[in-house]
This record gives structure tokens, C-alpha cells and sequence, in this order.
């Protein structure tokens, strides 16, 4: 993009030259150290072709040696845009102003956007932004990316890795959130696994510790299932612990139950608008309506704002905001029965299915009709993981002591 | 082969590569890009020679057009068939 803008700032022609032998005009001018461009040949024995106004004027000088006629057809750029307005200095000395306004401009920071993940907080981060000199309108020489880097890692423990991405005068701060440092297991306490809700055993994958049930035992919430304390395995041998871990599935079954409302209101548009609009200069918003911005009624307020700007690396610090108001009115509306129980059935059995650790079954409800609502009994039956891991400092039983040999 | 061995063949094969030397980039069939030559010989719309020293660059084709022309490169776009490298023809570069 620059040197197409200084090619035009130099100044080019575009020429036709017509000779017995184009080719000696196109030698010539190469050995000249004269450069062409966009050659065409629209006719045998004719060309057309651009060239650089300094080169152009060169080409004068070798005309005797091409042996061709050179006429010049069209002649764009800088200097021919400043013979044009040349007599016209308040055009050219604001077009000049505007210029030196927009370089100015560019050396400052007008768009600031943060995307920060939930658990961030955004107004602490935009406050040590502010603190360390990144905020719309602050100059980009002073943006120390670094600085600021180092500052957010002591002042905002809730963020992990912060990303700076600039273009042009636009600055995008991302802050994604940091990793909670892993619960260090003690591989040395003594744990056992016990049932964390009832349910019958399906299947067992112990890897430590005594279990005590089996496949199609009955348990009950709490219930041991496998206990730190391990048997001896042979005679004469002693007891000792070992940490239950595993995982035991179970089938359960899941009830709750619910009432869900059939009467809500439903949005009915009227179909009358309205529009407001409003420039931000800066950090400084004029209004171009009167009044306030809280319409009365009942209405949707949609607000989009367009920052201006010239190509995409350089953001002016004017935005224009349009408010746009789609009035409604409320309607009651009273849903089917079946239709509401459907809909809170679903939502119940999509969140078991991401919160249970393991698969949900065969699923029903049963619903009973009151005053506007429905009260649903929601069951599922699920094939889940149940043992939970808990401390269990069981002492090892005392040896039994030896019988002492009888005298013959 | 020992160390040795290897640095000569590298040394050997960076002389042979002279800068001065030609040097053709073809992109598909629609673009050529030459350099180091000396100059047009002929330049029509389905053929165009470029001298290059001793040798010559004949590209034929459709559409054939001089993009760009300087002192070191000249470009040629269009529907090219076909690139070949031979003997410098009878006309030389006027």
C-alpha cells in the first residue's frame, strides 16, 4: 500500500507508442534504466504503457533512438493533483490540515477492547489498564505491552494468560482465567470408598484396599464398600492398610419433582419504532436527540455503535451510536400442560445427563394439574459411578496371640 | 563421505551459481518472471523472445503481454504453453 502511494505521489503517465519496432522503443528504454509497466498491445506495431513521470521525462532525451512516436494519453499523481489545486489554497490548506490532523490522531490509542473469561474482573482489569497507561486516548508510544503484562500477573491473580494484540491504533486485551492449582492428593492417608447414593452394584475396578461388596449387593448411601484395612492372605500373616481407591458403578435411580408454570407472558410487537442517534467523540458523547434515552412502554432497546475509521489500521476517535426502540406489549399466553411438562422434562434430564458420572436410562414423569402450573414427578434410572472417597483411620486388629505348646 | 568432501561439493556448487546467470519463475500457466536478461528480440501477442546473453527464453502462448518491463526483470503474463531455453536466435535484440 505504500509504494503504490508513493508511486502515485512521484507521478505517472501512461503512453502509446506506435514504430515499426516496439521492441527497440522497449530496449531502449530498459537500458535506459527506465521502468514500464501494465504493457499492452492492442495492435501489431502499437503499445501502451505507464511509467514514472521522472522517467517520462528522460524517455525525452532517448526519443531519437527508438525510432517510434510516444504520445502521452493520460498523466495521474501528485503533481499533477497539486498543479490542479494549486490556485485553490484554502482546499489545500485544509486537505493539509486534515493530514496532519489524521497522523496526529493515529499516535494515540482510540480503541480499547477487553475480552476477559468469566471469573475475570473486568473493572479491575480495565483499572490496571488505566494504572498503567493503556485506556482510549492514551498516547501508543507510552503502551509498554510488557509492563503492563508484568503488572496484571501481580495485581490480578484471577487472570492467567493475558494476550496484546494491536493493529493500527486499536488495541484487544484478552484475559483468560487463571488455573486453580490442583488439591494435592495425600497418597499416604488412609481412605476408604463408601456409597454416595443408594443403588445396586453393577460392576467393581478396585485398585487398593479390601472390598467388601460384590455385583448385585443392595446398598445404601453411606454404606463401606472398600475399606483400607486388607486381611492377611496367608496363614501367620498380618493385616495391614491400603488406601481403597476405584471406581464402582451402580444402578440408580433419580426422582425429583418440579412446578412449572403454564400462564407466561409473551412479547406481541406493535410494530412502532423508534430511532435515536448520539456521536462519542472521544470519551465525550453528544446526543442528537432530545430527551432522555429511557423510553416509555414497554420496549426492546437495541444499541449498535459503528466506530469510524480509515482502512483498518487506523481507528478515528468517533463513534456513532444508533438506539433503536421496537415496542411491544405483553400478552398472556397459557401453554398445554403436556407442552410444559415436555419442556421441563427435557431441561431435567439434559443437566442429569452432563452432572451424573456414567449414562441415564430409561427416564418418565408424571404430571398432576394445578392452578396455573403443573407439578411434574420427573424419574430416571442411570447407570453412575458411586463410591466417594472418605478417611478412615480403622486400626489394624490386634494379632491373635500364639497358643502356647501343651507339656506331653 | 567425510566432512571434507561435503564442503568442496557445497563450495563447487555455489560457483556454478552465478547471479549473473538468467533466471526463470513460471507461476501456473499465467505468469513469468525472468531475470537477467538483455533485452526484447520479439514480442507478440502468441510469441515473445527474450535474450539472455548467449542463450534465449521463447515463451508462446495466448494473450501474451509485457507486464512489466526494468533493466533486470521483465514479466510476462497470459496464457502460457509453453517455456523454452535454446540458442540465441538469428535477430538480436535491436
Amino acid at each position: 500500500m505504500l509504494s503504490h502511494f508513493l508511486q502515485w505521489a512521484g507521478g505517472q503517465v501512461r503512453v502509446r507508442v506506435r514504430g515499426a519496432s516496439v521492441e527497440r522503443f522497449l530496449n531502449v528504454c530498459m537500458r535506459g534504466g527506465i521502468s514500464l509497466w501494465r504493457i499492452e498491445r492492442p495492435a501489431p506495431g502499437e503499445i501502451t504503457a505507464r511509467m514514472s513521470l521522472s522517467d517520462f521525462r528522460r524517455l525525452r532525451h532517448l526519443m531519437g533512438r527508438t525510432g517510434c512516436r510516444v504520445h502521452l494519453l493520460s498523466r495521474r499523481g501528485g503533481p499533477f493533483f497539486l498543479a490542479r489545486v494549486r490556485k485553490r489554497w484554502s482546499l489545500t490548506a485544509g486537505l493539509a490540515g486534515v493530514a496532519v490532523l489524521l497522523f496526529v490522531l493515529s499516535n494515540f490509542l482510540w480503541v480499547l477492547e477487553i475480552c476477559a473469561a468469566p471469573g475475570v474482573p473486568v473493572g479491575r482489569l480495565r483499572a490496571l489498564l488505566r494504572e498503567n497507561g493503556v485506556y482510549a486516548g492514551a498516547p501508543l508510544r507510552g503502551v509498554d505491552v510488557d509492563r503492563v503484562r508484568e503488572a496484571l500477573q501481580t495485581g490480578l491473580p484471577e487472570a492467567g494468560v493475558v494476550t496484546f494484540t494491536r493493529i493500527g491504533n486499536a488495541l484487544r486485551v484478552v484475559a483468560d482465567r487463571a488455573e486453580p492449582a490442583p488439591s494435592m492428593r495425600d497418597e499416604d492417608a488412609l481412605t476408604g470408598l463408601v456409597a454416595a447414593r443408594d443403588g445396586v452394584i453393577v460392576s467393581l475396578e478396585v485398585t487398593g484396599g479390601q472390598t467388601l461388596v460384590k455385583t448385585g449387593d443392595v446398598v445404601t448411601q453411606g454404606q463401606m464398600l472398600v475399606s483400607p484395612v486388607v486381611p492377611p492372605t496367608r496363614e501367620g500373616g498380618l493385616y495391614h492398610h491400603s488406601p481403597g481407591r476405584g471406581r464402582i458403578m451402580a444402578r440408580t435411580e433419580h426422582r425429583e419433582t418440579v412446578l412449572c408454570p403454564t400462564e407466561r407472558l409473551e412479547k406481541r410487537y406493535t410494530g412502532a419504532q423508534k430511532t435515536q442517534y448520539a456521536l462519542v467523540l472521544g470519551t465525550r458523547r453528544v446526543n442528537l436527540y432530545f430527551g432522555s434515552g429511557i423510553a416509555g412502554g414497554t420496549c426492546d432497546k437495541i444499541v449498535e455503535k459503528t466506530r469510524l475509521s480509515i482502512g483498518p489500521y487506523l481507528s478515528l476517535p468517533v463513534s456513532v451510536v444508533r438506539q433503536t426502540y421496537r415496542f411491544y406489549e405483553p400478552v398472556p399466553v397459557t401453554e398445554r400442560a403436556e407442552t410444559a411438562a415436555e419442556a421441563a422434562a427435557g431441561r431435567y434430564f439434559n443437566r442429569l445427563a452432563q452432572t451424573v458420572d456414567g449414562t441415564v436410562g430409561e427416564t418418565g414423569w408424571e404430571l398432576q394439574e394445578e392452578e396455573g402450573a403443573v407439578r411434574l414427578t420427573l424419574h430416571a434410572a442411570c447407570v453412575e459411578q458411586i463410591a466417594c472417597e472418605v478417611i478412615d483411620e480403622t486400626p489394624l486388629p490386634e494379632p491373635e496371640p500364639e497358643l502356647a505348646e501343651s507339656p506331653s | 563421505m567425510h566432512l571434507k568432501d561435503l564442503r568442496q561439493a557445497a563450495d563447487g556448487a555455489a560457483q556454478t551459481l552465478d547471479d549473473r546467470l538468467p533466471r526463470v519463475e513460471l507461476t501456473g500457466d499465467r505468469r513469468l518472471v525472468l531475470e537477467n536478461h538483455r533485452g526484447v528480440t520479439e514480442y507478440g501477442e502468441t510469441l515473445v523472445r527474450i535474450a539472455c546473453g548467449g542463450s534465449e527464453v521463447r515463451v508462446t502462448g495466448t494473450g501474451l503481454r509485457l507486464s512489466a518491463l526494468s533493466l533486470t526483470e521483465a514479466v510476462i503474463e497470459g496464457k502460457i504453453h509453453s517455456v523454452e531455453l535454446g540458442q540465441a536466435g538469428g535477430n538480436e535484440p535491436c
